[in-house]
C-alpha cells in the first residue's frame, strides 16, 4: 500500500499529461478542476454534477491519469463553496450546505460574517483532511464496512435523524412536533416507493418525484428570509452599513474550531461513516451533525440564533462525507452520491474498473483519486479565506438591492436544477410557509429535517419489516443496528435530563425553536 | 434555434462548457461541427434526456453527441429533463415541436410499463422512432452467498421449496416487468423486496444475503459479476452478450428454461423483449418524413461509427445499433407482449404491499 501511495505522489508532483501538443505538469489539473468545481458550487440549483457531466465529451481522447485528477477535484471544489451562500445569504450552494444556513447566516445577521466563513474554512479543509486519512485507513476493510449496514440501520440512522425535532424544538415540543409531522406528511407525496402507488400527486406528473430539495431549501431559507428582510425593515443583513462596522474575524473563526475541537472530530466522524454509506446522502449526514451538535452540548440555547458550533458541526461532516462516499466507489463501484457517480463514470469511461482489481493492481490510481480530493478540498478553504473580505460585503448592501437579487438567483436556482416551472411555484409557495412558520414560533428546521428523512426512514422500516417476515433479518443479532438503538435512546434521553436539571436549578430554559 | 430561445440552463451549460473546455485544451475545444446535412448550417438539436446527469442514459448521450454532431451536420445540445421515472422528460419529447429539432433517448420498457399502468397517454410506438442505441437484455443473477448456499444454478432455482426472495426497484421498472412475468411463466418460487433505489442497492443487497435474486442489464451486473458478488444463472433473450464470463461456462437462456419445464417459449420471448425494449432514440409523433429519414441515417451512421465503439467498449457500455424500421418492428412487437402480460404484472404488484 505504501509503494503504491508513493507512486501516486511521484506522478502528481512530478508527472505531466499530454493534451494534444501541450504537456501541462499534473498537479496543474486538480487546480482547475477545483476552480471549475468551485463556480459550479456556487451557483444555486448547480452542482458539480453538472460541470462533470458536460466535461465528459471533453475527455474522450485523455489518457486515464488527467481524468482522475480532473473529475476527483471538480467533486471536491464543489463543496465548499455552497457554504459561502448559505452564511451570507441564507441559499445554500448545494443541499448539503442547508445545515450551515441554520446558524451561519443568523452570525451574518450578527454582523459575524467573517467569523462564521473563517469557521467554515478551517471545519471544511480539517473535515476533508480527516475524510482522506479515514479513507486511506479503511482501505482494507472498506468492503466489509459497507455490506454491515441494511436497512435496518438505515432506519435506525433516520430516526437518530428525527429526534434532533425533539431537541431543537426544546420548550415548544408541540409546534416543533407539529411541523415535524407535517414535513412527514410531504415527504409522502409522490410515489410509494414500496408498491409505486401514488399518493397526492393529484394526477400531475411533477409530483410523481415528491417534494424536490432544492426548492424546499430555496424557499425556507433564502425566500422566507428575505420576506423577513424586507418586512423588518433592516437596512442591509448585518444591520451594519460600513464593513468597517463588521464584528468578528476570519481568525476567531479558524480558532474556533479547535477551540470546540472533539465536536469538530463527532462531526468528522458522523459525515465520513454516512459517507460511505450509499443511499444516505450529505444533507442527511448534514443535518444529523447538526443535530448531533445541539444535543451534545449543555448550553445549546444559542443554536439557531448564531451558535459557531452550529456552523462547525455540519461543514467538518459535510467535507469529511467526500471521502466516506469514495469508499462504496472504489470497493464496488457503487456511487454513495451523484458526484461519486459521476467520477465513477469517468474511471470506467477511460477502462478502470473499481473493485477489486483497482484496490490490488491499480491501488496507485485510486490514491490519485484521494489526492485530487484532498488538493481540491484543502484549495476551496484557501481560495475562501483569501476572499472573505471582498465577499462578506454582502451583508452590507442595502435590503432594497439585495432582496430582488436574491429573489432572482432563488428562481434561477429553482429553474436550474430540472428547468420546471413547478419548482419555481414551488419555492415561493415554501418561502411564503416558511415566514408564517416564522412569525408563528413553528421551527422550519423541524420540518426539513422530517421531509428529509421521511423516504429513508419509511423504506428501511418497510424493508426492514419485510426482510424479518422472510426470516432473513435477527434485529437482535445486528450490532450495528443495537448500537444505534442505544446511542438514539440517550440522545432522547439526555436532553430532557438536562431540562429536569435545568429546571430543578436556574428555571425554565428559553427554547431555540421559534427563532428556527 | 436562436440564442433568444435557448433556454437559461442551456446558456449556463454552454457558458461553463466553454469555460472548461478552453481552459483545459481538450482536443474536442472548438470543435468545428460540419456542414448542415440534415439542417441548415448553425442549426442547434435538443436532445432530452428524461434522467439526471450522473445516470446511463446520459453518459449514452454524451458519448454519442460528438459523432452525432457530425453526422447530422448540427448541435446537439444534451438538456436533462428527469422526473417520474423518465416521464415528464419522455412527455416533453412526446409533445415537443415535430421540426426534427428535439429529439432524445428514452427507456422504451419505461414508457411501455407507464402506458400498462396507465400512468402516460401516449405509447412507444406513437413516437418517431430514429433508431436504437442498444437493447437493454436482462441477466438473472444469484447472490454469493446464496450460492454458497447451494443455489448455485436455474434447475435449484426451480427445485426451490421455499421461495427466493427477488430484489427490484419498483413496479415501473424494466426488471421488475420481467422478474414478475418469467417467474410466473417458468413456476419460479419467490418473492419480491421492493423500494430499492436502483440496480446499485439491490446488488449490493444480494452481495450481503439479504435478497437471493436480482435481474438487470448485462452492463449493470458486470463489475460484481466479475467481482463474484454475483453468479448468472440465465439470459433473459436469444443473445449471448459478449464476454469471456459467458465463454468459460455456458447460461442458459429463458427460452431454454421454458422448453425444460414446458412452459410456452414464444410467451417467455415475448417478455424478454419488453424487458429488453431499450435505449431508443425517438423523437415527437409528425416529424417530416426527409428529416426523419436524415436524422435516422445519421443517427445509425454515428452509432456505427468505430470511434463511438471504441469509448463505448472501453466505458462498458455496449452499442448494439439498429436503424429505425427495425426498431420500429421490435417496439411493436414488445407493446402486444406488454399488454398481453398485463394481468400477470398488475398480480406481482399487488403482491408488492403485501
Amino acid at each position: 500500500m505504501f509503494d503504491s501511495f508513493l507512486e501516486s505522489t511521484g506522478i502528481l508532483f512530478l508527472g505531466s499529461s499530454l493534451f494534444g501538443p501541450v504537456s501541462i505538469p499534473n498537479i496543474a489539473i486538480p487546480i482547475i478542476g477545483t476552480l471549475i468545481g468551485m463556480f459550479f458550487g456556487i451557483l444555486p440549483g448547480v452542482s458539480g454534477v453538472t460541470g462533470m457531466a458536460l466535461l465528459i465529451p471533453f475527455t474522450f481522447s485523455w489518457t486515464l491519469i488527467p481524468t482522475i485528477l480532473l473529475f476527483g477535484s471538480i467533486y471536491g471544489g464543489g463543496t465548499y463553496c455552497g457554504s459561502i451562500t448559505a452564511i451570507l445569504i441564507n441559499i445554500p450552494g448545494t443541499a448539503p450546505n442547508a445545515a450551515t444556513c441554520l446558524d451561519g447566516y443568523p452570525m451574518a445577521r450578527m454582523g459575524e460574517a467573517k467569523t462564521a466563513l473563517g469557521a467554515s474554512a478551517a471545519a471544511s479543509a480539517m473535515g476533508a483532511a480527516f475524510g482522506v486519512f479515514v479513507l486511506i485507513a479503511m482501505l482494507p476493510v472498506m468492503r466489509a464496512t459497507v455490506l454491515a449496514f441494511g436497512p435496518a440501520e438505515f432506519f435506525m440512522l433516520a430516526v437518530l435523524g428525527l429526534t434532533v425535532i425533539a431537541v431543537v424544538s426544546e420548550g415548544n415540543l408541540i409546534k416543533g412536533m407539529a411541523a415535524g409531522g407535517v414535513g412527514l406528511l410531504l415527504a409522502f407525496i409522490g410515489r410509494d416507493p414500496v408498491t409505486g402507488a401514488l399518493r397526492f400527486t393529484f394526477g400531475t406528473l411533477y409530483l410523481q418525484d415528491g417534494i424536490r430539495l432544492v426548492p424546499l431549501f430555496l424557499g425556507m431559507f433564502a425566500v422566507t428570509e428575505m420576506i423577513n428582510l424586507a418586512a423588518s425593515r433592516r437596512k442591509t443583513i448585518s444591520g451594519r452599513e460600513h464593513v468597517e462596522e463588521l464584528t468578528g474575524s476570519l481568525w476567531e473563526g479558524v480558532l474556533s474550531v479547535f477551540r470546540y475541537f472533539g465536536l469538530f472530530i463527532r462531526s468528522s466522524i458522523l459525515g465520513t461513516v454516512i459517507g460511505m454509506i450509499p443511499g444516505i446522502g450529505g444533507t442527511v449526514a448534514s443535518f444529523v451533525a447538526y443535530g448531533h451538535a445541539v444535543q451534545s452540548t449543555k448550553d445549546n440555547q444559542r443554536f439557531g440564533k448564531g451558535d459557531i458550533r452550529g456552523v462547525i458541526a455540519p461543514e467538518a461532516c459535510n467535507d469529511a462525507k467526500d471521502g466516506g462516499s469514495l469508499v462504496p466507489v472504489l470497493a464496488f463501484g457503487i456511487p454513495g452520491s451523484e458526484g461519486a457517480a459521476l467520477v465513477l463514470v469517468a474511471m470506467l469511461l477511460h477502462g478502470l474498473i473499481p473493485g477489486r482489481e483497482l484496490m490490488t493492481t491499480n491501488l496507485h490510481l485510486a490514491f490519485l483519486l484521494i489526492w485530487a480530493l484532498f488538493i481540491s478540498n484543502q484549495l476551496t478553504s484557501i481560495i475562501g479565506v483569501m476572499i472573505i473580505n471582498q465577499v462578506v460585503r454582502f451583508t452590507v448592501i442595502r435590503t432594497q438591492l439585495l432582496v430582488p437579487f436574491i429573489f432572482i438567483l432563488a428562481v434561477v436556482g429553482a429553474y436550474a436544477e430540472r428547468t420546471a416551472m413547478g419548482d419555481v411555484l414551488l419555492t415561493f409557495v415554501f418561502g411564503v410557509l416558511g415566514y408564517l412558520m416564522k412569525k408563528h414560533a413553528y421551527p422550519r428546521v423541524s420540518l426539513v429535517i422530517a421531509l428529509i428523512l421521511g423516504e429513508l426512514f419509511e423504506v428501511n422500516f418497510r424493508q426492514a419489516m419485510r426482510l424479518h417476515e422472510f426470516g432473513r433479518l435477527d434485529f437482535f443479532d445486528r450490532p450495528i443496528f443495537l448500537g444505534l438503538v442505544l446511542f438514539t435512546l440517550l440522545s432522547v434521553v439526555y436532553p430532557f435530563y438536562q431540562s429536569l436539571r435545568a429546571r430543578k436549578g436556574i428555571g425554565v430554559k428559553q427554547s431555540p425553536a421559534g427563532k428556527m | 434555434m436562436t440564442k433568444k430561445s435557448i433556454s437559461r440552463r442551456v446558456f449556463l451549460e454552454k457558458v461553463g462548457g466553454a469555460v472548461a473546455g478552453f481552459a483545459l485544451l481538450g482536443p474536442w475545444a472548438g470543435r468545428v461541427v460540419a456542414a448542415g446535412t440534415c439542417f441548415p448550417s448553425g442549426t442547434t438539436v435538443r436532445w432530452i434526456v428524461p434522467f439526471s446527469a450522473g445516470g446511463g442514459y446520459t453518459l449514452y448521450s454524451r458519448i454519442l453527441e460528438p459523432f452525432l454532431e457530425d453526422a447530422v451536420g448540427a448541435e446537439i445540445v444534451v438538456e436533462n429533463h428527469p422526473g417520474a421515472g423518465g416521464a415528464t422528460g419522455s412527455t416533453k419529447l412526446f409533445k415537443a415541436t415535430p421540426n426534427g429539432r428535439t429529439i432524445g433517448i428514452v427507456n422504451a420498457g419505461g414508457i411501455l410499463m407507464s402506458g400498462i399502468a396507465g400512468e402516460v397517454d401516449f405509447t412507444i410506438e406513437r413516437y418517431t422512432i430514429l433508431g436504437r442505441v442498444v437493447d437493454t437484455r436482462q441477466v438473472i443473477c444469484v447472490g454469493k452467498p446464496t450460492f454458497d448456499k447451494g443455489i448455485r444454478t436455474i434447475e435449484d432455482v426451480l427445485q426451490v421449496k421455499e421461495p427466493l426472495i427477488w430484489g427490484v426497484t419498483g413496479p415501473g421498472s424494466n426488471e421488475f416487468f420481467g422478474a414478475a412475468v418469467l417467474s410466473h411463466l417458468l413456476g419460479i418460487k419467490r418473492r419480491f423486496l421492493s423500494g430499492y433505489p436502483g440496480s446499485t442497492e439491490y446488488v449490493l443487497a444480494a452481495a450481503k444475503g439479504e435478497i437471493d435474486l436480482v435481474e438487470s442489464t448485462f452492463s449493470s451486473l458486470i463489475s460484481p459479476i466479475e467481482a463474484g458478488d454475483l453468479v448468472p444463472l440465465a439470459l433473459v433473450g436469444p443473445k449471448v452478450p459478449e464476454h469471456a464470463i459467458f465463454e468459460k461456462k455456458r447460461i442458459p437462456s429463458v427460452m431454454e428454461i421454458a422448453k425444460m419445464v414446458g412452459a410456452n417459449a414464444s410467451d417467455v420471448l415475448g417478455a424478454a423483449q419488453v424487458t429488453a425494449a431499450g435505449r431508443v432514440v425517438v423523437g415527437p409523433p409528425g416529424i417530416p418524413a426527409d428529416v426523419t429519414k436524415c436524422l435516422s441515417n445519421g443517427l445509425y451512421e454515428a452509432m456505427t461509427n468505430p470511434g463511438l465503439k471504441a469509448i463505448a467498449d472501453g466505458a462498458r457500455r455496449p452499442i448494439d445499433p439498429i436503424g429505425a424500421e427495425e426498431a420500429r418492428r421490435a417496439l411493436l412487437e414488445a407493446a402486444v407482449s406488454a399488454k398481453k402480460f398485463k394481468k400477470i404484472w398488475q398480480q406481482a404488484v399487488k403482491e408488492l404491499g403485501t
